[in-house]
């Protein structure tokens, strides 16, 4: 454990080098890329994810289900790959939209200085005093109450968004608003480095303009600290989502979600385990493997990153 | 260093405003008032609900009802509870907070011990295999979700080898408190190890643990005095900002295990609209976020005397 083979490995591609030393990591990358493909193919099994079979309720795994059926006679295995979609592209999506609003909020607080400066971080810092679950939970009551009523004002077309993915734009919109200020505060940092560069003093010198400045020079610089930022929002939306659909203000039924079928899992855990254990599998594995990409992306950008990025 | 704390305590007022505005914000920004769920099987006269607005003075302009909740709020009247008219939010939060700190502070204990106690021993074990186990393990207890943890637990302990109660809280030293405090623990457990380990092995290569064993200082006081001491101060930040999380209680296991806390009051409370509970209950977590952030910086003041000099 020295110093030495981290200095070394930073010059060399990232991947290969880490794959080879890191078994961990390759199983970690399959078993994501088995999640993304079994999401991609979930409308090919051979069973329905919504259709009920009441004579074949809770059943425990077979030759015809797999993994078993749900409290109303339903395809696990189906309900797990529609809900594999579900959590995977709000967790990308939100995670995308969390990051932008982070590197907007981010770079011009650190690019300005001065009084945006102040308001932005003291803002970002005053959010922090709010425990993430629960301004989730806050903010996922107010947008389902607002988006579930049927408004005719400019509102209608979001609400109709909100109907037609059945809740999941609502989780994406919680999300969004809750998970941008890790990355508003890396990017912040960075930024401020950044432009006492000397190569953003000799832009400006030639004339270049301040979007030029950092479209150019600062934004692509930041690219190794957004990464190191994605990977701190992904699993923590995966798990606020499932944990939204847990208590019933997430993805609204019959739409199958993880953190759904945990909730009912739970409620029927003494009597049907495999309601809980099976989709209890399926999240801990995913977030398991976030979390081992998460650290070799975070050790390959930054060593010394992760004091600095998790504390926050 | 009296000074010092009372400046923390001043800046942390426009903190508190901050999370009291928007969540004042959010709470009536949700559509509907709190009297539908009472309304919707027996239909309300509107005079009953306008004497009922007037009662809990929601008829006035929303900067009355702003400045009106804060003032009583700062005397230590929370305001009556609308799902509960026969107890005050003040009642509810002295019912229910101190089941929730209790067993917030045995997890955070227990997580601090056991985080160090692991940190260290990856750190400085020579068996690869050992370092391995107790990474992937923190990796592990990160990686899962709190009601993954209770709900496995409770059917591995409870249901499997029926150890504890499966439901039910009979206060903090009984085998039903085991399930919750370890559930609680386990993700700062895992951080802490993690921070721990990283900051032992940074500190490990520092000169002064090299002149400590070069002048013969005993393997055992090297660990505790030179690196622990250092490696310690990293672990406080990351415990204290879980400890706000934690000493509050989780929603998800205090409603799966059937502990009447804090958490779990806070999310009936949304669900019903109850406006004084949720503002209340987020205040009480600001506050508890904010005194949390106090005692890392004084424990950062006497462990660390290093930030003494940025104390201005």
């Amino acid at each position: 454990m020295t110093i030495v083979p981290s200095i070394q490995r930073r010059g060399v591609s990232l991947l290969p080098t880490s794959i080879r030393s890191k078994p961990g990591l390759a199983v970690a990358i399959a078993f994501l890329v088995l999640i993304v493909v079994v999401a991609a193919s979930a409308s090919f099994l051979p069973y329905d994810a919504y259709r009920q079979d009441l004579l074949h309720r809770n059943s425990p795994p077979s030759w015809n289900h797999i993994l078993g059926t749900d409290e109303l006679g339903r395809d696990m295995l189906a309900r797990l790959a529609i809900g594999a979609r579900v959590s995977l592209v709000v967790a990308v999506t939100s995670t995308v939209a969390a990051v932008l609003i982070g590197i907007a909020v981010g770079a011009i607080a650190g690019y300005k200085r001065g009084w945006i400066d102040s308001v932005c971080m003291r803002f970002v810092d005053s959010m922090y005093a709010f425990p993430d679950t629960l301004f989730a939970i806050l903010i996922a009551g107010v947008v389902k109450g607002q988006l579930s009523q049927s408004s005719t004002d400019f509102f209608s077309p979001i609400t109709a968004l909100y109907k037609m993915s059945g809740g999941l734009f609502g989780v994406f919109l919680t999300l969004s608003f809750t998970s941008w200020l890790v990355c508003a505060r890396i990017v912040r940092a960075e930024v401020i480095i950044l432009r006492s560069a000397e190569y953003v003093a000799a832009a400006r010198l030639a004339g270049a303009s301040d979007l030029f400045v950092m479209r150019r020079h600062i934004l692509p610089n930041c690219l190794p600290v957004i990464i190191v930022a994605a990977t701190f929002v992904v699993p923590s939306a995966i798990l606020l989502e499932a944990g939204l659909s847990f208590l019933g203000v997430g993805v609204d039924p019959p739409t199958p979600s993880w953190g759904a079928m945990i909730a009912s899992g739970v409620r029927s855990m003494q009597s049907y385990p495999h309601l809980l254990i099976t989709p209890a599998i399926a999240v801990g594995l995913t977030l398991l493997s976030i979390n081992v990409v998460g650290d070799a992306l975070r050790e390959h950008f930054d060593p010394s990153f992760r004091r600095g990025g998790e504390a926050s | 260093m009296f000074s010092f704390i009372l400046k923390r305590v001043l800046a942390s007022i426009p903190t508190l405003l901050v999370v009291y505005t928007v969540t004042f914000a959010i709470a009536h920004l949700t559509p509907g008032s709190p009297w539908d769920s009472a309304s919707a099987n027996r239909p309300m006269e509107p005079a009953a609900k306008a004497a009922l607005d007037a009662k809990y003075n929601l008829d006035a302009p929303l900067h009355i009802q702003y400045v009106g909740y804060l003032w009583g709020a700062v005397q230590g009247d929370l305001g009556p509870s609308f799902r509960d008219p026969t107890q005050s939010v003040t009642d509810i939060v002295k019912k229910f907070l101190p089941t929730s700190l209790a067993l917030g502070s045995m997890a955070i204990a227990l997580a601090i011990v056991m985080g160090l106690l692991l940190g260290v021993l990856a750190a400085l074990t020579r068996s690869r295999a050992l370092e391995t186990a107790i990474l992937f393990f923190c990796t592990f207890c990160v990686s899962l979700p709190t009601y993954i943890i209770t709900a496995v637990l409770i059917v591995t302990l409870g249901v499997g080898l029926g150890l504890v109660p499966t439901f039910g809280w009979k206060g903090l030293f009984s085998t039903s408190a085991i399930v919750p405090v370890v559930s609680l623990a386990l993700a700062p457990m895992a951080a802490i190890a993690r921070y721990c380990r990283n900051c032992v092995l940074e500190v490990m290569h520092k000169d002064f643990v090299r002149s400590a064993r070069a002048k013969g200082v005993k393997r055992g006081r090297i660990i505790a005095v030179h690196i622990l001491r250092n490696a310690i101060i990293p672990v406080v930040t990351v415990a204290g900002s879980y400890a706000s999380s934690v000493l509050v209680g989780s929603f998800f296991v205090e409603s799966i295990a059937g502990v009447p806390g804090f958490g779990r009051y806070f999310v009936l409370a949304v669900s019903a609209r109850d406006y004084p509970v949720i503002i209340a209950t987020t205040l009480v977590y600001a506050v508890i976020v904010v005194l949390c952030n106090l005692l890392v910086d004084i424990a950062h003041f006497i462990i660390d005397p290093r930030t003494r000099e940025d104390v201005r």
